[in-house]
């Protein structure tokens, strides 16, 4: 026999061997993706063409529906996992072939940590890189055939349902090769590891560290970056929509073997459409990222494979072999814990005394159970100062500006747009989207959504000029409450984010949670952009087309549509009145107001020298909303009884079912605009259609006393621990006393000249960071209770004066249901 | 012919075996004899392409042995500690090696498995440890090697099992000219079926000799003198060891017999025996250290 063919012979010989001898866990492996793949997709088509998910009775009476039998077919182009279920099949399958492939490699290559065993594989006729070659190629195999066949079986379910499309095949396909590029690369990892060290267990455990290490150092990097980078966003998740900018696990997603994969399967798990009459949109997967891990998983193979070659044979059964795995096993878990430290703890120096010490105490635990004898231990000591030094090596980089990253604004001509969350809720192109002023949470906002299309060369120049004042200003901390700092110079929570969208296709993202009051001020301006006085002007102003985007052509049908109605609140809120306005009319409306709106400054719209008049606002006809933004068509039966009787009354009627408990004229399904002074086209609007005197307030309607809290400093702007920093104070009604103890125990009045005094200069809508008072107006003759704000200036000395002898000093933010 | 060329094997810290070289003809057989722990394995190891040294090297027919596929298909390796696969039989195991082994005999393990009287159908695991070095034996000898290295081959067998295995390698050596190194403590054994003998001491081999010129190649002296004589009155001879009972004074020494006996006789001693050593008093002799007195441990 010659070399050649008896090299082939011992390479296919343990080739199968190795099939012959691991199939069982793979084949496991297919029957679990089989229960969860094909068996999903059967039950959903199945449970769609019984009309499990509504659409079938639904869509018989829309457009386009053939018959009953055709609607999924009319609906979807394929599907392997409806939207619902990608998610947790995808995280289901993932977690099941990271763990199989791991044990597979383990199994695989057992043999090398035995000492019996490694004296037969290793005297045997065939080289070492022949061995772990042949073996490799088998785990590979199996891995494929198992991850290929349950998504195989999806496609024939696919065929048989819809019929074949090139989309089926792609996703089909997409899911294979996507799921075997995570299989390899982590089948090549253990391998690798598992040539390197001693132990089956260490195997195990290192290869189950360095496939969680991409995660556990990109978090750590996170939180790195959100306390010591400035104008960094990672890490600040204070809105849904942040999730995916301000994630950098998401964004470097593709640097990380378990998440690389997520984003391009969940897009994939089924193709639909809303009607039979809209086309399929279709996008084929990226394989990039496959790939990429692909490519890994080859280099992944020849590091196993160099490791195998050169392993020493003697170091099988003994633990704490390999000295490279141990340090990066110990670094992961130490740096980790450094990170974690100064995250958490606001003072930098001790964070970092806290962060060596944990560190230092896992490094001795991690090192005593490598090592196992106690001199050798203490020896080992003295490479705990290259780990301690990495890693504050790592948090100097971050504390230090990351290489300039905190300064950096792009030029102007390298800018495509720019997207800012900006400070209030004026976002007039989602007017829905406006969550704020309740009577229970009154002092708090959510964060508002982004806004984009700044684009003008006055936009950008505006916005880099504000983004270099924030950066002028400095890394920030929080002033204390009783700094003694005027208000504008003082430190406070809030949250504002710029993402520059470059010409080159590249963005630049960061987010400030600390401003200067001042600063904060400055930033309002944003409304003056062109930016601003486009989406006006386009949303209250232009007629729908189809050309508009969705966001855009809701917003518009929200305020042209008759299907909302026009609610005039008077300057208490006691007296609100739905009026009905011709389409002509509430166009004319809605023009003078943008006239307004374009020409007014920010410091005339949120630090007013005079509150507003009153508040014309704008609700959903029938859509009634309760304090908490619960959209009340969603009762049960029996209140739906009443909605429904509610439904075919006057909007008038209607409303007051619902007002009746309370009003919030700017926020939850409504958008209220507070009409000052300064509008003058929209008074003068009012004036020819008479409605001005829906403002006055009834002749029971003054105010008997009022309940007065400090807005205490800027700094104390945020109210509630858990929702998000925002100083848009807007006004609201309750009939009750209602709220989470607010205003009980505060400092209270019930000079009625005095309170008169006050409420002369009350405003519905204020930007708090100048600092202020919060007042809770109670209404004669039952007639419900107001909130509202009042400057610094405008509150008389002596008040002043005695609600802060009143005030307790608290150390803490202050929690509405804490009393005073 | 198997040439062990300046081998050193280090395990961290520990040296193991320290440039040892030594060589081993075709058809010969040759013995590895050390205390516990002197390095008998590892040499075996690195024979078999399991170890590879720091220095030096192993070559079989010429050709290094380590990571030579073709060379280690024609050499087997019998460990001390021996593996099977998990519920493997013979037969499975025989299927095994004949993936690997181009010249696995299935006569050969078909009639050698029935000369030890195993059944090839029952699990090697459940064989006792004699059992399972002779379906070791037998697997080994099937795949009819070139090179069989033995590591404590006949511990655990019966008399009659060492006795028939003993014939048998020797016939296998004889039919094929296979070349055998066997590791074992029991220098009866070996001076039995080895033609030749390395004995390792402090990581190296201090003698390497045919059996046969070990045999004979020493000698123990037992004299008596009328006067009394101390070790120092023998400082013209290259004692090796040198007892005293009384006037009886038993030595060995190094060094030609004829010419150490003649430099006793012209002692003038009173009494003048001569004995022939066994390779395990050779052995003994060779591996023993300081001597140190048994009667003072209890005191």
């Amino acid at each position: 026999m010659t070399s050649q063919k008896s090299s082939i012979s011992t390479f296919a010989f343990t080739f199968l061997n190795a099939l012959k001898g691991n199939f069982i866990l793979p084949l496991l492996n297919t029957i679990a993706l089989i229960g969860i793949a094909p068996l999903s997709c059967f039950l959903f088509i199945t449970r769609f063409k019984m009309g499990y998910y509504g659409y079938v009775e639904a869509d018989l009476t829309g457009p386009g529906i053939t018959n009953r039998e055709n609607v999924i077919t009319d609906l979807y182009k394929y599907v392997v996992f409806n939207d619902f279920e990608a998610v947790f099949a995808n995280v289901a399958i993932h977690f099941l072939i990271i763990v199989v492939s791991i044990l597979l490699a383990v199994l695989m290559f057992r043999f090398i940590n035995s000492k019996k065993t490694v004296n037969v594989y290793y005297s045997l006729g065939i080289t070492r890189g022949n061995q772990y070659f042949a073996r490799y190629l088998s785990g590979l195999l199996m891995m494929t055939v198992s991850i290929a066949i349950p998504f195989l079986i999806c496609l024939f379910i696919n065929i048989s349902v819809f019929g074949s499309s090139k989309e089926l095949w792609s996703a089909i396909l997409f899911y294979i090769g996507g799921y075997c590029s995570l299989s390899f690369f982590t089948f090549s990892l253990t391998a690798a590891v598992i040539s390197g060290v001693g132990t089956i267990a260490e195997g195990i455990a290192f290869s189950g560290i360095l496939m969680l290490s991409p995660t556990m150092l990109i978090f750590s990097i996170e939180q790195l970056m959100k306390k010591l980078t400035w104008g960094a966003p990672f890490g600040n998740y204070f809105y849904y929509y942040d999730t995916g900018t301000n994630s950098l696990l998401t964004k470097a997603g593709f640097l990380n073997p378990i998440l690389f994969l997520f984003k391009d399967l969940a897009k994939t798990g089924a193709l639909s459409r809303e009607s039979k009459d809209l086309p399929f949109e279709w996008t084929a997967p990226q394989w990039s990222g496959v790939i990429i891990w692909l490519a890994a998983a080859v280099i992944m193979f020849g590091v196993g494979l160099s490791v195998y070659k050169r392993r020493k044979a003697e170091i099988a059964g003994f633990f704490g072999t390999n000295k490279w795995l141990n340090f990066i096993s110990v670094f992961v878990f130490g740096f980790f814990a450094v990170s974690i430290c100064v995250n958490a703890i606001p003072n930098l120096a001790i964070a970092i005394v806290a962060g060596v010490a944990i560190f230092t105490v896992i490094y001795a635990l991690a090192d005593f159970v490598f090592i196992r004898n106690f001199k050798e231990w203490l020896r080992g000591f003295k490479k705990l100062p290259i780990h301690l030094g990495l890693s504050l090596l790592i948090v100097l980089i971050f504390a230090t500006g990351l290489f300039g990253y905190s300064y950096r604004i792009p030029e102007i001509d390298r800018i495509e747009s720019v997207e800012v969350t900006p400070l209030t809720s004026w976002n007039i192109a989602e007017p829905m989207s406006v969550e704020f002023g309740n009577t229970e949470y009154i002092f708090t906002f959510r964060i508002n959504r982004p806004v984009e299309g700044f684009k003008s060369d006055g936009d950008l120049q505006k916005i880099t000029a504000l983004h270099k004042k924030i950066i002028d200003d400095g890394r920030l901390e929080l002033s204390a409450r009783n700094s003694g700092l005027p208000a504008e110079e003082q430190a406070v929570e809030s949250y504002f984010k710029i993402r520059y969208k470059l010409k080159n296709g590249r963005e630049l993202t960061r987010a400030y949670t600390v401003l200067k009051s001042s600063t904060m001020t400055q930033l309002l301006t944003l409304e003056e952009t062109d930016r601003y006085k486009e989406l006006v002007s386009q949303v209250l102003t232009q007629p729908l087309s189809d050309k508009d985007l969705n966001a855009i052509l809701a917003a518009k049908d929200f305020f042209q549509s008759e299907q909302t109605d026009i609610t005039f609140y008077s300057s208490n809120l006691n007296k609100y009145t739905v009026i009905q306005l011709s389409l002509d009319k509430r166009l004319e409306l809605l023009a003078a107001l943008a006239e307004d709106l374009q020409k007014q400054t920010a410091e005339q719209r949120y630090h007013p020298e005079e509150p507003a008049l009153g508040v014309i606002s704008f609700q959903h006809k029938g859509q009634f909303f309760d304090a908490f933004g619960t959209d009340t068509e969603m009762r049960t039966e029996t209140e739906t009884e009443i909605d429904t009787e509610a439904e075919m009354e006057t909007g008038a009627e209607a409303n007051a079912k619902d007002m009746a408990f309370e009003r919030v004229p700017f926020g939850y399904g409504c958008y209220g605009f507070p009409i000052t002074r300064d509008m003058k086209a929209t008074l003068e609007f009012l004036r020819s259609e008479n409605l001005l005197t829906l403002f006055d307030t009834d002749d029971d309607g003054s105010f008997v006393s009022a309940r007065i809290i400090s807005a205490v400093k800027t700094s104390d702007s945020i109210y509630e621990s858990y929702d998000n920093p925002s100083h848009h104070f807007v006004a609201a009604w309750s009939q009750i006393d209602s709220g989470y103890g607010s205003f009980s125990g505060a400092y209270e009045i019930n000079d009625k000249a005095l309170v008169d005094e006050i409420a002369s200069n009350a405003h519905l809508s204020y930007f708090s960071n100048t600092g202020g008072y919060f007042i809770r107006f109670r209404i004669e003759n039952a007639g419900g209770y107001m909130t509202a704000f009042v400057t610094e200036e405008k509150m008389p000395e002596s008040i002043k004066e005695a609600v802060r002898e009143h005030h307790q000093v608290r150390k803490e933010p202050f929690y509405p249901n804490y009393d005073y | 012919m198997v040439e062990v060329i300046n081998v050193t094997k280090k395990f961290g810290n520990f040296t193991a075996l320290s440039g040892i070289s030594f060589s081993v003809k075709k058809g010969s057989v040759y013995g590895l004899v050390g205390y516990n722990g002197a390095g008998k394995t590892t040499l075996l190891k690195t024979a078999a392409g399991v170890y590879k040294p720091e220095e030096g090297e192993v070559r079989i027919h010429g050709e290094n042995v380590y990571e030579n596929a073709k060379m280690k298909q024609r050499l087997f390796y019998v460990p001390d500690d021996l593996y099977f696969q998990p519920y493997a039989n013979m037969s499975k195991m025989a299927r095994f090696y004949k993936g690997y082994y181009p010249k696995f005999n299935e006569n050969t393990f078909e009639k050698l498995t029935e000369l030890f009287g195993l059944d090839k159908t029952k699990r090697l695991n459940g064989f006792s440890k004699g059992m399972q070095r002779q379906a070791e034996l037998v697997l080994s000898m099937a795949t009819h090697p070139e090179v069989l290295l033995l590591d404590e081959i006949f511990d655990g067998l019966d008399p009659a099992k060492r006795n028939m295995s003993k014939k048998l390698l020797l016939e296998y050596v004889s039919e094929k000219e296979c070349t055998v190194i066997i590791s074992s403590h029991n220098l009866h054994e070996l001076g039995d079926i080895c033609d030749h003998i390395g004995l390792i001491n402090g990581q190296k081999i201090v003698l390497d000799k045919a059996v046969d010129e070990i045999s004979g190649s020493r000698r123990k002296f037992r004299l008596a003198f009328e006067k009394d004589m101390e070790r120092t009155d023998f400082d013209g001879i290259a004692l090796k060891s040198f007892t005293k009972d009384g006037r009886i004074i038993t030595l060995t020494a190094e060094g030609d017999n004829g010419e150490v006996e003649a430099k006793l006789r012209a002692m003038n001693p009173a009494l003048f025996e001569v004995f022939t050593l066994s390779l395990e008093e050779i052995f003994l002799e060779e591996m023993e250290g300081t001597g140190y007195d048994l009667t003072k441990i209890f005191d």
